[in-house]
């Protein structure tokens, strides 16, 4: 029993860590040194140390003037909110207007501390007054449960989930089938009962009757639905589209309605003309859980709406604005004794810029009327009906402008109207209807993405281009000098052997064109001649073109979700096949890209660049967005127009030329009759590119065509395909269109018609049925 | 044994001489200041105000009657108490999966239960205190060689594994209080400084990697970003910015004019810059004194406590407290990263405010029965 009780003051509980004999010997000097060395004097003097740095930090914050601007942010101002910023607007490049943003009131409630029973009543009344003025609540009950007679609005699956959601009513699964009352917190499949259960919820006094409890329990569920922000005194949105009659009417007497504060929203408008540039514009929606997580740095919020597609998410940063904070000042159940805030305190919001395209709405809509019109016209064709071949469908269309590069039109039909969208958001069924159409949910699951209205056909899919390939093989033929611009005959016989592999031509199949120049064999679109000069030209020379010209590469177009395509290649091939045999090029290959098939794919919007680098020998950047302002006119942003040489001589630009002059000028031409008697001299290109769906699914062709005009001084380059649209001369009566409307041609100076005798059209030929191996 | 009985006895007729003061008296004081802060902060804008104040006050009045009882329990009982609280503790921790109360949406992280009655409770809270009073007695055995050193860091690792594991996921705050409490009960256990040399070295060079990539979650990389590198990241910044500005604008007796800087969880993480915003220089700096003097008090009670495992228990106990206070007001003031951890007797939180008292009643148990050594 050996008690070590030491009340002597003298602490030996160190000596295991303290040299023992140091400690026995007496003196101030030994206990100073036993103390400094003691571990617990070496954590204090840790721990002090820290307390001496903090103490003096937070001294030297209080006594300075720390941060001036932070607090005059939002100084001493608990209850705030933050107030949205207009949306930038959407012009085009005349300055119509494409998407706005309309101003609408709306109206928050903040907490006023109230009890239940006067919220109840207060709510009751405010829900009359919505009605007599067509004030629109904003998440409504209605949605999921209605009343006259009880019933659930969705699913019962969607509203398990509701029920059992943990940011609402955190209601549980009853695990074994059970009769379930309102207050024992399963989840309730009788929507009678869940009304009870709301009732008791929101302490609905019995007194009311069912259909005042609904009115109140629609509100209620508002401000239930965001109970986190209004617990911690963030106004909640409980009403859009109000009138200012009814502003006036509860400013007036706020001391009745307390806590309700009036605040200004702002809707997405978008004109009818966006449905036509549907796919430049793009659309809004609410924030994603995505999107949130990398905007909130940015001062983003869940509820914010963000641009979803196009433009209007291309430059979200720009057309956003900042959200401002401001003081609001309510009357609460204490009565007026809190202090007023002035509606200087906080932050204005800061307005969008304003994005202007060089997008011009008219050349739009007659190229999109054009693609339509041509499809119903290939719907209603006789012929068409008879086969029962599936036809023209889709199309997508670019203009550009050769000098600067930008893009006049770009077209992708089947189009959408973005107002659904914003009015989907709102509650509108139909919208919403067409939205989940749109977006390919719920029953419209099996379309598959590249079939939706939503996808820009003119940077996102990816065509053969067929005959307008041509031109590529032609520049890398006259470049390498394999035929120059004054001695270029080949000679057309079919059937024929290219590179090991029989052709035939598809005019001439018997005999062929025989001796063709240059310029005939574009006018006719000759496959056998393109063939011979491409095979003679070699695929690598074809390749080097393809790319200067921008073909298979990304043209850096300021649109989201571009497409690179690709090009028809020695390493294409290797990376595109999976069986190591497969990898190997052969001359029929080359035969093959040397037409723009095979391998070869490319968007519209490279094959519009593509044109307009044949009229110039630049390389321009195409881009939609002409230049960026801010709401005080200071241009933030402009769109590129630098452009890249592409090394073209002048006397291949001038065979080409010639060549392409030809399909409109000579007897033979492929668009001959389409451009009879047309104004202006145009250089262009048709095009019948296979899918290889052609037999399998008893589908037509791609119609494609490529043109610039006016032939002598380039303005502006055209590229368009339609879908199954066979054949590319046909189509070419909707480039008559555009150029009509672009150069202002009346109709009647014109009277070119459509000529559907198939034998003008280029046909490729048939190849795409697996061939013997050809002999290297 | 007898002897030591007798002692007990003897103390308990003389009760309230023999609490120890130093201790208790600071501890209620820094409650109080406390409860006028929170008074402060909770009546602008909070809306259960003012039952939350209510309730944090019972829990204060509550946790002291809780410590003066812990004070008559015979001291040598702490071992199995430790493994009670330790085991109760892990199996909480086990079930909160899935009986949690979800909310992760609203703070960020933390490991709350939601049980009747007592409302929210984050059994890490007892963990930290069943951790040190097991852990204090295996230091022993190993301080006494009754145990060598490889078998009890092998069944230190084992103890500390399990709770470290399970908390660390979401609560990387409670888990650096049971580092570093663990830590502070090494050091006096008498680590070698060449090993400390070393460990730290390692840690530098070889744990910081590890611990960056897979401990932390981006939430947490980016509070502890926005301290290096400030003005990198508006969102995560934005909260010591407005701390900063609170803490400024009391000045010497506090902000007077009755408008308050926002800061979020001003109540809890961000109260220190309540205390300055409400009572100024005076206040915070008495918070520091206090906060301080009980921390020293420990250690020197600590110091004079015969038996070791009693004198680790308060160095744990001490450690972690330290821990809370240092890196709150720490970050609070821009010099530390921001991690989710509360200022201890001053922070909103009924629960966490008991489980404190809990701990001082083990502090004041052994402070009052020191000079007494059991075999």
């Amino acid at each position: 029993m050996a008690n070590q009780i030491k009340d002597n003051g003298i602490y030996v509980f160190d000596h295991d860590h303290v040299d023992a004999g140091n400690v026995e010997k007496s003196g101030p000097a030994t206990t100073i040194y036993s103390f400094l060395t003691s571990r617990f004097a070496i954590l204090g003097m840790i721990l002090c140390s820290f307390g001496v740095i903090i103490l003096i930090m937070t001294a030297s914050l209080q006594f300075s003037n720390y941060s001036e601007n932070a607090l005059s942010n939002s100084a001493g101002v608990p209850m705030q909110y933050s107030v949205n910023a207009p949306r930038g607007n959407i012009t085009d490049r005349n300055g119509v207007s494409l998407a706005s943003s309309e101003e609408v009131n709306t109206l928050l409630i903040a907490n006023a501390g109230m009890n239940d029973t006067d919220l109840n009543a207060m709510l009751l009344e405010l829900s009359y007054l919505f009605d007599q003025y067509n004030a629109v609540s904003v998440t409504d009950l209605s949605n999921y449960l209605t009343i006259n007679p009880y019933a659930f609005q969705k699913t019962p699956d969607e509203i398990t989930s509701w029920q059992v959601s943990k940011n609402l009513f955190n209601l549980k699964e009853p695990k074994t089938a059970k009769v379930v009352t309102y207050s024992d917190g399963y989840v309730m499949s009788d929507p009678q009962i869940f009304f009870l259960y709301l009732r008791a919820k929101f302490n609905i006094d019995e007194s009311y009757s069912p259909d005042e409890a609904y009115r109140i329990a629609v509100i209620r569920y508002q401000m239930f639905a965001d109970s986190w922000a209004y617990s911690t005194g963030t106004p909640v949105k409980i009403a859009t589209d109000v009138p200012q009659s009814l502003i006036q009417l509860l400013l007036e007497q706020n001391f009745k309605y307390k806590g309700i504060i009036a605040s200004k929203d702002y809707r997405r408008v978008y004109s009818p003309l966006a449905e036509v540039s549907s796919h430049v514009v793009g659309y809004v929606g609410k924030i994603s859980q995505d999107g949130l997580t990398q905007l909130q740095s940015m001062g983003y919020s869940s509820d914010d709406v963000v641009g979803q597609a196009g433009i209007e998410s291309q430059m979200e940063r720009y057309l956003h604005g900042q959200s401002g904070m401001k003081a609001y000042n309510i009357w609460t159940d204490a009565g007026d004794k809190g202090s007023y805030y002035s509606e200087s305190i906080g932050t204005d919001p800061i307005p969008g810029a304003n994005v202007t395209l060089t997008i011009d709405s008219r050349y739009q809509k007659v190229l999109l009327d054009g693609i339509k019109d041509y499809i119903a016209s290939a719907a209603a064709d006789e012929l068409v009906r008879k086969t029962g071949n599936k036809t023209a469908s889709a199309g997508a269309g670019v203009m550009l402008d050769v000098k600067t590069g930008d893009i006049l039109a770009m077209v992708s039909y089947p189009n959408f109207d973005p107002s659904d969208f914003v009015l989907s958001m709102e509650g509108d069924t139909q919208a919403a209807e067409q939205v989940k159409y749109y977006l390919g949910v719920g029953k419209y699951e099996k379309i598959t993405k590249d079939d939706t209205p939503l996808w820009n056909r003119a940077i996102m899919s990816q065509y053969a281009p067929g005959s307008t390939f041509k031109m590529v093989t032609a520049v890398a033929a006259l470049e390498t000098k394999v035929i120059s611009p004054g001695s270029n005959t080949l000679v057309c016989t079919s059937p024929v052997e290219i590179g090991g592999w029989k052709f035939t031509c598809h005019e001439r199949p018997v005999g062929g064109h025989g001796p063709l120049t240059l310029s005939r064999a574009f006018a006719t679109s000759c496959n056998i001649y393109f063939q011979k000069l491409g095979v003679a030209t070699g695929i690598d020379a074809i390749d080097e073109w393809g790319k200067k010209l921008g073909l298979g590469e990304l043209s850096g177009v300021d649109l989201p979700g571009e497409f690179a395509g690709t090009r028809a290649s020695r390493e294409t091939k290797r990376l595109l096949r999976v069986q190591e045999y497969d990898k190997t090029w052969f001359p029929a290959d080359t035969a093959q890209s040397a037409i723009g098939q095979f391998d070869n794919d490319f968007t519209i919007l490279q094959l519009a660049r593509y044109t307009a680098a044949l009229a110039t020998d630049n390389l321009v950047t195409p881009h939609v967005i002409k230049e960026v302002t801010a709401e005080d006119g200071t241009v933030l942003y402009t769109g590129s127009t630098a452009v890249t040489p592409v090394g073209i001589s002048q006397s291949t630009l001038a065979a080409i030329k010639a060549g392409m002059e030809a399909v409109v000028s000579t007897d033979e031409g492929t668009a001959r009759d389409t451009f009879l008697n047309f104004p202006i001299k145009i250089a262009c290109k048709t095009g019948t590119a296979e899918t290889g769906f052609e037999t399998a699914n008893k589908e037509y062709s791609n119609g494609l065509f490529v043109c610039y005009a006016p032939a002598d001084d380039p303005q502006v380059a055209i590229a368009f395909v339609v879908e199954k649209g066979e054949y590319g001369a046909q189509t070419s009566v909707i480039a008559k269109k555009l150029l009509m409307a672009y150069f202002g041609i009346s109709d009647s100076s014109s009277t070119g018609t459509v000529d559907t005798d198939a034998s003008i059209g280029d046909i490729p030929t048939s190849v795409t049925t697996p061939a013997p191996t050809p002999t290297p | 044994m007898n002897n030591a009985k007798s002692g007990i006895e003897q103390l308990r007729n003389n009760y309230f001489r023999a609490v120890d003061y130093w201790l208790i008296v600071p501890i209620l004081m820094l409650t109080v200041i406390g409860l006028f802060v929170l008074n402060g902060v909770l009546s602008s804008g909070y809306t259960d105000y003012p039952q939350n104040l209510y309730r944090q006050a019972g829990a204060a009045v509550l946790g002291t009657v809780v410590a003066l009882v812990i004070c008559l329990l015979e001291t040598h009982f702490l071992k199995l108490i430790g493994w009670v609280i330790y085991s109760v503790s892990i199996m909480l921790l086990l079930i909160m999966p899935f009986d949690g109360y979800d909310m992760t949406a609203k703070w960020g992280a933390d490991l709350w239960m939601n049980l009747p009655i007592i409302g929210t409770f984050q059994p890490s809270e007892l963990t930290k205190i069943g951790l040190v009073l097991v852990a204090a007695f295996l230091f022993e055995e190993m301080a006494n060689k009754t145990m060598t050193s490889r078998r009890g860091f092998l069944y230190l690792g084992l103890i500390y594994a399990v709770p470290l594991l399970l908390i660390a996921r979401k609560d990387a705050g409670s888990a650096m209080v049971i580092i570093f409490s663990f830590l502070f009960i090494l050091f006096i256990w008498g680590f070698k400084y060449r090993y400390i040399l070393l460990a730290l070295s390692v840690a530098v060079v070889g744990g910081l990697p590890i611990f960056w990539n897979f401990l932390l979650s981006s939430m947490q990389k980016q509070r502890i970003l926005s301290l290096l590198f400030q003005g990198s990241d508006p969102q995560s910044e934005y909260n010591l910015i407005q701390a900063k500005s609170a803490i400024s604008s009391g000045g010497l007796v506090g902000n007077m004019t009755g408008s308050y800087v926002s800061v979020p969880v001003k109540e809890s993480d961000f109260i220190y810059s309540a205390v300055s915003e409400h009572m100024g220089f005076i206040g915070t700096t008495a918070v520091i004194v206090l906060s301080f003097l009980f921390l020293m008090r420990c250690l020197y009670v600590a110091s004079k406590t015969t038996q070791k495992a009693y004198s680790y228990i308060i160095i744990g106990l001490a450690g972690g407290f330290a821990f809370h206070f240092i890196e709150n007001m720490g970050m609070n003031v821009g010099l530390l990263p921001i991690t989710g951890i509360p200022l201890p007797f001053i922070s909103l939180g009924g629960t966490a405010l008991m489980v404190n008292f809990i701990s001082i009643g083990i502090i004041l148990n052994i402070s009052m029965n020191r000079k007494i050594s059991r075999r």
